[in-house]
């Protein structure tokens, strides 16, 4: 416990028997809390979300798609009102050195139309209209409040949460902490015990704005139409990857890096955002666009292994509170993971109040549903991911094996013939110091992990 | 006593692009101003000192009943918002004044934030209140209320403000932290609506020109030579006068000799 950070033992303790002012506090307004607080207000018991900024999407950070799919269970018909910005139509997975790029190009315009697959919206409509959905069932959203802690019975069940405004205490019959990465309440509640620390990466973005017909123009789509790029090998060396999403009239560029990596390279993340801004594969789609926003936030990146226990008594903590983003190289998911999670938290909340038993037991039911579902079964497959993708070889090995591997093939030596592929294969791996049988061995841990 | 807090909801702003010179309208953040929020502080202090109600009232969009929600819980009485397109700021205080005298009658201090442009002077000058504008301080002692006010080169104005009064404070003080509880409570009040008919412009300006004097006429002067009649006309030659430094007792005085210089020389038209 004591290397995590944050809080950890001021649990207050209250003597006589709680007030139960409310059923339900869910503490963050993002995804998690919104839907969790959605779900409890639509069973008809009340239920306080908890946001300290001045408003939902606020303070919230990421890098601009969300995959809606989870929406289904949610919203019916979700994306006829998400304030999406564009529908993901094409998804682009860009390999590079400082120098070169291979980039592999998808477009289907089955997600151009519904149900659709994946869209770019920005944070602070996207959070804002799923805390509305919630108030519009009866949640009460009280905005620019901090949860400063747990309220706690003598037995130690969680009854509520102690406040940063005056006469802020509040108790519950289930506390939702969806407090986000580096969830103080999921600390404080000893969620994290024996779970090893530290596994956060720092993501960093830039919004570009670019006039919409130059967007549409350097990404080659019309309409709604939009695209998502995740690029690896764009850190400098340090592990991490970058990602390029269009909007509607602006572009989300960034990089998510080891902040551990970036301290020992005394560099500022800023500076890799720019120097992939001038990479020549990325130049032109973002030349000239106008700073709009310069925002940073970590993100959970250590996958299923590094998960806090997710339910106790009287408590449950989802989304990036309970480490849930999906940041594995060709995927960063977190607002799915969040929304899915925030709806199960909520409906096993309303499952033990009505069984008037919300101790770890009756809570119980909210890790069966998460096991059910993409939201545990994704990172449990994907848990070898992290560890996989951010090593030294897929960061930079790889990046600059493939790309000379393309170069050598697409290069036209005449009058000498043309290399075969496994000759070519084998002389660059002979560049890079890239051995068969480490390749062999992470081909089969990306085969058991992704297959 | 009553004492409304006028509360300035953010429309779209204008922004330069400093290096491309492109202007576009950008939606302001929404919530209360530090002004804002610092005049409705005021309101609360003042009304606590005279025994006042206290009203929080603004002119916007439904999304502005969450910034009034938040006054309540800090501590208005009540909550008013008041739905009109004003063209312009004086049409702005006209509605603004119509919405509180309908629902609480009129009322004796308004307390606006100092980015409320130029409606408190309208709604001064509207309702004959005293206005003491863009003050640092605001507050009751003995039952009177005072404020102090910057002037230039470091000084300060400390004004008596009689009432009724119109002021506008900046954000120089923190507004008080509702309590949860309070804040429990107004998160489901329903925040009264009022959309006033505010009649046009009362006043037209025209569009802006130069002064220019009305033209003499003068005889045309007896030389043979052109260039003569030009001096003669222009007295372009002729000696002129030396400044006169004048030292007027006071600003009465100093208006007074500035209109007969001006009139002397006929820029105020002919007034024979
Ligand atoms: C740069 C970057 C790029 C990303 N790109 C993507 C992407 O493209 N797609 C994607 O799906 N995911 C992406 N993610 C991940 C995604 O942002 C998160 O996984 C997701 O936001 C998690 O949602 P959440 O509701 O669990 O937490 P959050 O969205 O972090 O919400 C937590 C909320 O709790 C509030 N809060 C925190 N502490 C307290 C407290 N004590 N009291 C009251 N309120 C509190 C916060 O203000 C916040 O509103 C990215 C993340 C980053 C940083």
């Amino acid at each position: 416990m004591a290397e995590h950070a944050g809080p950890g033992t001021r649990s207050a303790v209250i003597t006589a028997p709680p007030q139960r002012e409310v059923d339900v506090v869910v503490v963050g307004a993002g995804p998690a809390g919104s839907a969790a607080a959605l779900e409890v207000a639509r069973a008809g018991h009340s239920v306080v979300l908890l946001e300290r900024g001045p408003y939902p999407g606020a303070k919230n950070v990421y890098g601009g798609v969300v995959y809606g799919r989870v929406l289904d269970e949610l919203v019916p018909r979700w994306w006829e009102q998400m304030p999406v910005q564009r529908w993901v139509t094409r998804r682009s997975t860009m390999i590079m050195t400082p120098t070169q790029a291979l980039t592999v190009d998808f477009r289907t315009q089955a997600w151009g139309g519904p149900p659709y697959n994946g869209a770019t919206a920005h944070r602070s409509d996207l959070d804002g209209w799923l805390a509305g959905l919630a108030e519009k069932e009866g949640a009460v959203v009280v905005p620019s409040t901090v949860a400063t802690g747990l309220l706690r019975s003598a037995e130690g069940a969680v009854v509520g949460v102690r406040t940063d405004r005056p006469d802020g205490d509040l108790t519950a019959k289930v506390v939702i902490a969806c407090d986000g990465v580096n969830s103080f309440l999921a600390k404080e509640a000893g969620m994290f015990a024996g779970k090893p620390a530290g596994h956060v990466t720092l993501g960093v973005k830039e919004t570009l704005r670019l006039p919409r017909e130059v967007v549409d123009e350097r990404f080659g789509v019309t309409g709604r139409d939009g695209v998502d790029i995740e690029i690896l090998g764009c850190t400098g060396g340090i592990p991490g990857g970058g990602f390029l999403y269009t909007n509607l009239d602006s572009v989300s560029v960034g990089v998510v890096v080891d902040p551990h990596g970036l301290a020992a390279r005394k560099i500022r993340p800023e500076e890799l955002v720019a120097e992939l801004k001038r990479h020549p594969a990325v130049e032109p789609l973002v030349r000239g666009g106008e700073l709009l926003e310069y925002s940073a936030h970590l993100i959970p990146e250590g996958g299923y292994d590094t998960m806090p226990d997710l339910v106790g008594d009287g408590f449950l903590v989802a989304g990036d509170a309970a480490a849930m983003c999906l940041a594995a190289g060709i995927w960063l998911e977190g607002v799915n993971f969040a929304i899915g999670a925030g709806m199960y938290a909520g409906r096993a909340a309303v499952d033990a109040i009505r069984a008037k038993d919300t101790s770890k037991a009756g809570l119980a039911s909210y890790r069966r549903m998460l096991d059910e579902s993409f939201v545990l079964g994704d990172h449990r497959k994907l848990r070898r991911v992290p560890g996989l993708v951010l090593g030294q070889r897929v960061q930079q090995d790889y990046p600059a094996l493939l790309c000379d591997l393309a170069q050598g093939l697409f290069h036209v030596d005449n009058p000498r013939p043309k290399p075969g592929l496994f000759k070519l294969m084998r002389r660059v791996m002979k560049w890079h110091g890239i051995k068969a049988r480490d390749l062999l061995s992470d081909a089969l841990t990306g085969v058991r992990s992704f297959g | 006593m009553l004492v409304v807090a006028a509360l300035n909801w953010p429309g779209p702003r204008t922004v330069v692009d400093q290096l491309t010179g492109i202007v576009r309208t950008e939606e302001g953040r929404p919530g209360a101003s530090a002004a804002g929020l610092a005049a409705l502080e005021h309101v609360l202090r003042i009304a606590e000192a005279l025994g006042g109600r206290t009203v929080a009232v603004t002119i916007g969009p439904p999304q502005a009943d969450e910034m009034l929600r938040e006054a309540l819980a800090a501590g208005a009485e009540s909550a008013l918002r008041v739905e009109v397109d004003p063209t312009d700021d004086e049409a702005a205080a006209r509605a603004l004044l119509a919405a509180v005298a309908e629902h609480h009658g009129p009322p004796d201090v308004v307390v606006f934030g100092d980015d409320s442009d130029a409606i408190p002077g309208y709604l001064a000058a509207l309702t004959d209140a005293a206005q003491a504008l863009g003050l640092l301080e605001l507050k009751v002692e003995d039952a009177v209320l005072s404020g102090l006010r910057r002037l230039d080169k470091g000084r300060r104005e400390r004004l008596v403000i009689p009432l009724p009064a119109v002021c506008s404070v900046e954000p120089v003080i923190r507004p008080r932290r509702a309590g949860l509880p309070a804040m429990l409570a107004a998160r489901n009040t329903k925040i009264p609506v009022v959309r006033p008919v505010v009649p046009g412009w009362t006043v037209k300006a025209g569009p802006i020109r130069a002064y220019r004097p009305r033209a003499r006429i003068l005889p045309i002067p007896v030389a043979d030579q052109a260039r003569d009649r030009i001096v003669a006309l222009t007295k372009a030659l002729a000696a002129t006068g030396s400044a006169t430094v004048v030292t007027p007792p006071d600003a009465a005085a100093a208006a007074d000799l500035l209109l007969e210089y001006l009139s002397k020389h006929g820029y105020l038209g002919d007034t024979t």
